[in-house]
């Protein structure tokens, strides 16, 4: 008898995990995708987060907008190069300093078939500029009103002279919702099933795995390229590795530099690395009792540091150095300080020595779970010209917490990021900033550029601040990042430097 | 009645010394503010939203609130979310249990006959073979079995899928990750306590009565030496809970553990309470019922 039961016990489970095996629904879908159709049925992406949420207004991250740039639309957007170019605005004009007028496209409709007018553009920008439990608020707080003129016409109206505002008009934050729609259903109700009018409409969200969008066939720029779009959550790095090589997706972001080569070797896949908007740099006290408030020492860092070793051995080749933090492409970058650096340990130790630290010096450096491999590096080559750099190795929260609390050690090293592609960025070096750097000509040049509605001379202006930050090392620059995408050869693909996955740049390879 | 009763007075400070400790803990660890603000923000801006949100109040101002919902049943808001944090956590708990559950399956399934099959052949190559792997099994991080178990079985020979969690076969890898180091424990303990039983007295008897060996075996070996191996079960199946943390990130698995660490990360405190007061209850739960199910194998324990 106990045999007998051992026996149909084993029968069972073999039945069960064959049953399994039949009914894997990968492996279905994918016999009917290569069975009809011409491959633009479904396109999948594997990101190391899930997104955070369907408001585009209450989101401040990368990954989450990326998927949401798809849903909505905005007044003006940027193109693949990085320019502001019309997206539900046909022209725009300055009116005075603080009055913008905008003419908005006609015959837009909204995914439930509402069209779009100047109401929903005024609705959309006062709801991100006046409700201040929003995470952009801070952002959009410096309009004032808007005003609706007719139909298709509406005017910004903003505090004071705000030259960045369509750099701020052209980030996901600023998407148009159906203000009727909105109105009607509550804010809560409607990012459950939301509404815009750009080329894919949410489908479906499904926590921890996945958002589906599909085709919008009345999408007011033609009708998009692909059926449907999943954007999958694959958090651990080896796994989305994995599945970009058993082919279960097209776009893996963020591939760990260990597997550049194993997924270029693989048939089928290839790794694309573009520049991203993100700055590695090494920023250094100036405060008084600081060895590095010395121009000298912070000179002699700098000169220690060989950017390229580091990018070649940690990041193998993906990455550029740079000594401005406005790179190409952004505003007021200042190009003949891209893509080069300065390498002298010689030098650096002269400088010390004139700075009378011929016994060396000791800095301490604060650094996140991030940048941990690169900040070592960084104090092995310090240590070779006789500076000991003591790490303070903090977890990101805590470490953006001491940052916010200017909390941190002489010595930060950080990542840093710039979402409006201006450079305002460098008002981090004004006087009253987390950086301690102090100096008078920088804040009297970032005061002027950042109400200069003259763009030529603005440019000039943050092209000054540039040179006298590489000249002064207020910051020591270290590297512009790029991003890491592993992507399918069926695949026609240049990821943007704002990290945002625009879904029609995408096509197959013909 | 009295030892339920007991056990309530039990659980009550018990839940509520935790949900301090929480508290404190991820209010020292980050400010959710400054990972909801943009990089540029200015100090400015915190406190506009610090005050908007309601976390410029003291700590203490904070727990009191936090408690007074508590005790009503409201587990609190989600920052990052803008959900109520319990329906955050009931959502993806089933996917959580689910996987627990399928890794003890594995572990009971594979550890009862190496166990016992070791003991029997005590002091043979096979017993050595066994305890060997059992050791190593116990050893590797699953975090670690896990990589391995993808690249061998499902990019190399691609049998299964990578990660995920759509269909029954999504199952094996995660569970067999997740059930291994407990297997490993398991089949120790049974070979352990399988020995110790078969030199009693009444083993003896049984044989000398003429029973047939494997009714023996099956019948009072096996199920005195069952006792040990259901307490650690017990112990480890809350443990079970805080390894799927670890796997669910692997294999892409939508369950409890992948929005405990990001809650944590991003400071958000409702989420992180209502995880670990969950985790809390099922511990206790499993505790109870691991003594439910002494009774049942061995009528001599009583409680008074």
């Amino acid at each position: 008898m106990k045999k007998l039961k051992w026996l149909s016990m084993t029968i069972a489970i073999t039945l069960l995990l064959s049953a399994c095996g039949f009914s894997d629904p990968d492996q279905e879908s994918e016999t009917s995708d290569k069975d009809s159709g011409d491959g633009y049925e479904l396109l999948t992406f594997a990101n190391p987060a899930d997104i955070t949420t369907l408001d585009p207004q209450n989101n401040n991250v990368i990954t989450t907008s990326a998927v949401l740039v798809n849903i909505y639309s905005k007044l003006v957007k940027r193109d693949a190069a990085g320019e502001i170019v019309p997206e539900l605005a046909t022209a725009w004009e300055q009116v005075n300093d603080t009055t913008w007028e905008f003419t908005l496209e006609e015959g837009v409709t909204f995914h439930n078939g509402d069209d779009l007018t100047a109401k929903d553009v005024k609705f959309s920008l006062e709801r991100v500029a006046n409700d201040d439990t929003l995470q952009q608020y801070s952002v959009f707080n410096k309009i004032e009103e808007v005003t609706v003129i007719d139909d298709y016409t509406v005017q910004i109206i903003t505090e004071e002279p705000d030259p960045q505002l369509l750099s701020r008009l052209s980030t996901v934050a600023a998407s148009i919702f159906p203000a009727a729609y909105f109105e009607e259903v509550g804010s809560e109700e409607f990012f459950k099933n939301p509404i815009g009018t750009g080329a894919y409409k949410f489908s479906k969200w499904n926590r921890d795995s996945y958002v589906e969008l599909t085709k919008f066939a009345n999408y007011f720029e033609g009708e998009p390229n692909w059926e449907s779009v999943q954007f999958t959550v694959v958090p651990e790095d080896s796994t989305r590795v994995a599945e970009l090589l058993t082919d279960k997706v097209d776009v893996a972001f963020n591939i760990p530099t260990a597997d550049i080569d194993r997924i270029n070797d693989n048939k089928g896949t290839h790794v694309s690395l573009e520049p991203i908007q993100r700055v590695i740099q090494l920023w250094l006290s100036t405060e008084d009792d600081a060895p590095t408030a010395d121009p000298r020492v912070r000179e002699a860092i700098d000169l220690a540091i060989d950017n390229q070793v580091i990018i070649d051995e940690i990041l193998l080749g993906a990455a550029t150095p740079t000594r401005t933090h406005v790179t190409p492409g952004n505003f007021g970058a200042d190009e003949s300080l891209y893509d080069t650096y300065e390498y002298d340990p010689d030098r650096a130790k002269e400088l010390l020595a004139e700075a009378g630290y011929e016994d060396g010096i000791t800095v301490d450096i604060s650094v996140n779970n991030y940048y941990t491999e690169m900040a070592e590096v960084v104090g092995g080559m310090l240590q070779d010209v006789g500076i000991t750099a003591n790490l303070e190795l903090l977890e990101q929260s805590q470490f953006a917490k001491r940052l916010f609390d200017e909390d941190l050690a002489e010595g930060v090293f950080v990542g840093w990021g710039n979402d409006m592609f201006d450079g305002s960025v460098l008002d981090l070096f004004r006087e009253e900033n987390v950086t301690s750097y102090a100096n008078e000509e920088v804040d009297e040049l970032l005061e002027a550029a950042a109400y200069n509605m003259n763009e030529e001379k603005r440019a000039e202006q943050y092209q000054q601040v540039q040179q006298i930050l590489a000249e002064d090392r207020g910051a020591v620059y270290l590297f512009q990042l790029e991003g890491r995408y592993g992507v399918s050869d069926r695949l026609n693909y240049t990821p943007r430097l704002d990290e945002l996955y625009v879904i029609d740049e995408i096509t197959l390879n013909e | 009645m009295a030892f339920i009763k007991r056990s309530f007075l039990q659980i009550v400070p018990t839940l509520f010394i935790l949900t301090l400790i929480v508290f404190g803990l991820v209010y020292v660890a980050g400010d959710p503010v400054v990972s909801m603000l943009p990089e540029n923000a200015t100090q400015e801006d915190r406190a506009v939203l610090e005050e908007a949100l309601g976390l410029n109040e003291p700590f203490y101002v904070q727990y009191v609130n936090y408690i007074k919902d508590l005790v009503t049943g409201n587990f609190g808001q989600s920052l990052q979310y803008q959900e109520p944090a319990l329906d955050l956590v009931m959502e993806r708990f089933p996917a959580t249990l689910v996987l627990s559950l399928m890794a003890l399956g594995v572990a009971i399934v594979i550890s009862i006959p190496l166990g016992i099959f070791a003991a029997l052949k005590r002091n043979t190559v096979l017993d050595f073979l066994i305890s060997g792997v059992s050791i190593v099994g116990k050893a590797m991080p699953n975090y670690w079995i896990g990589i391995m178990l993808i690249l061998f079985f499902a990019v190399i020979i691609p049998i299964f899928p990578v990660s995920g969690a759509e269909s029954p076969i999504h199952f094996v890898l995660p569970a067999v990750t997740l059930g291994v180091a407990l297997a490993a424990e398991i089949t120790r303990l049974i070979r352990g306590s399988v020995l110790e039983v078969i030199e009693q007295d009444f083993v003896q008897t049984a044989r000398s009565k003429g029973q047939k060996e494997t009714i023996v075996i099956l019948r009072h070996v096996f199920l005195n030496s069952l006792i040990p191996a259901v307490t650690i079960i017990g112990l480890q199946f809350p443990q079970l809970i805080g390894g799927a943390i670890v796997v669910e990130t692997v294999f892409s698995w939508p369950g409890v553990g992948r929005l405990l660490l990001s809650s944590i990360e991003t400071g958000d405190m409702a989420v992180v309470q209502a995880i670990v007061f969950i985790i809390a209850l099922i511990t206790i739960v499993a505790n109870l019922l691991t003594d439910a199910v002494y009774r049942i194998l061995d009528p001599r324990i009583k409680y008074k």
